[in-house]
């Protein structure tokens, strides 16, 4: 079973995140609703995978992605975001992200990225 | 130059950004319909912005939509005193959620984007390219990328919460700060304000250009939006 972190500024988003996760046997540990927030909980709970939303208020996911990686490189990140033009995805590569998930996106979208990231449950 | 400056200048433009919506909850909609109905806008021109960047083929930034208790507060763009004219593609919403769909480009931004739209050889659908002073004049590139921007965005949500709308074809016309609001209203068909109004808002990066989407449901449709984050959320209850 690989323990996740959830982070969205969306409560409502990190209900689908958590529910489709843990329905395929994933344990999530955490969520986050901000980039600080998730800094703070990685740093605690060193999960095995992080779920992380691009466009959120103040810190966005590309700058919360490269602090994250920073401060612990061995980070295993998925992007989550409705942004899906190639530009994003390449950035959000160079800065260290594993995966990425287009929103809006199906259940099996996320069970396939996150079994492809940390494994099957 | 540290790596932060170099992703800016290298194609992430990013303009500033509040941390949180600037203006009070529409009434009658609550703090859980607020945060659906964000995440709805965040994933439909999220798409929408993904489709400008391939037609404009440049990068383009978003901002954090917002929600507006329109009339009472609206994007400022519109609503300062020194408000400037938009070319504004007016769109009818049918469907599931009615209402009206905006395609707002600032004059200001209009002959850089024909520029844009000229440097595509074959236009943003194929059929649109020409010489950039003649494009500044004709409507038909923003008619263009008002339609496929709007049918990207609805879409979207078609995809995300099961919601069916569709937009009828462009109205293309100039108007001057509130006076798009108006537009919009008169779109919706009522007599009496809407009361919710979303503005999604794109900086293409090169000129740079700002575009802007604004999506006025009845409240009747904002209704049907709540039956969608009831029928969501009984799926994230299992």
């Amino acid at each position: 079973m690989g323990t996740l972190v959830i982070v969205d500024d969306a409560s409502f988003m990190r209900g689908a995140l958590r529910h489709i996760a843990e329905t395929a046997g994933h344990d999530v540990v955490g969520e986050a609703g901000d980039g600080e927030e998730a800094i703070a909980l990685c740093r605690t709970l060193k999960p095995d995978a992080v779920t992380l939303d691009i466009l959120m208020p103040g810190m966005d996911g590309l700058d919360t992605l490269e602090a994250l990686k920073a401060e612990w490189p061995e980070a295993r990140v998925i992007m989550v975001s409705a942004l899906d033009h190639e530009e994003k995805r390449r950035e959000a590569m160079g800065l260290g992200a594993v995966g990425f998930i287009r929103k809006p996106f199906h259940p099996k979208d996320v069970t396939d990225e996150l079994e492809r990231v940390i494994g099957r449950p | 130059m540290d790596d932060r400056d170099a992703r800016h200048r290298t194609g992430r433009p990013r303009p500033a950004r509040p941390a949180q919506d600037p203006v009070e909850a529409p009434a009658g909609i609550s703090g859980v319909q607020l945060d659906f109905l964000r995440e709805l806008m965040n994933v439909g021109s999220g798409n929408a912005v993904s489709a400008l960047a391939r037609m404009l083929r440049r990068p383009v930034a978003m901002e954090m939509p917002h929600l507006y208790p329109w009339p009472s507060a609206g994007p400022p763009f519109l609503l300062e005193p020194a408000a400037v004219p938009m070319t504004c593609a007016t769109m009818r919403m049918v469907g599931d959620v009615q209402g009206a769909l905006l395609f707002v480009v600032p004059e200001a931004d209009r002959g850089p984007l024909a520029v844009l739209l000229a440097d595509a050889p074959q236009g943003p659908t194929g059929r649109t390219g020409r010489a950039g002073a003649t494009a500044a004049a004709d409507d038909t590139p923003i008619r263009d990328l008002a339609d496929i921007t709007a049918g990207v965005f609805l879409t979207a949500i078609h995809r995300f919460c099961g919601v069916v709308a569709r937009h009828t074809t462009p109205d293309i016309d100039s108007a001057r700060g509130g006076m798009v609001l108006e537009k919009a209203f008169a779109a919706t068909g009522r007599r009496d304000p809407p009361g919710l109004l979303m503005e999604a808002s794109f900086t293409v990066s090169e000129g740079p250009v700002r575009l802007h989407l604004l999506m006025v449901p009845r409240p009747e449709g904002v209704d049907r939006l709540a039956d969608a984050i009831r029928a969501a959320r009984a799926l994230c209850a299992g």
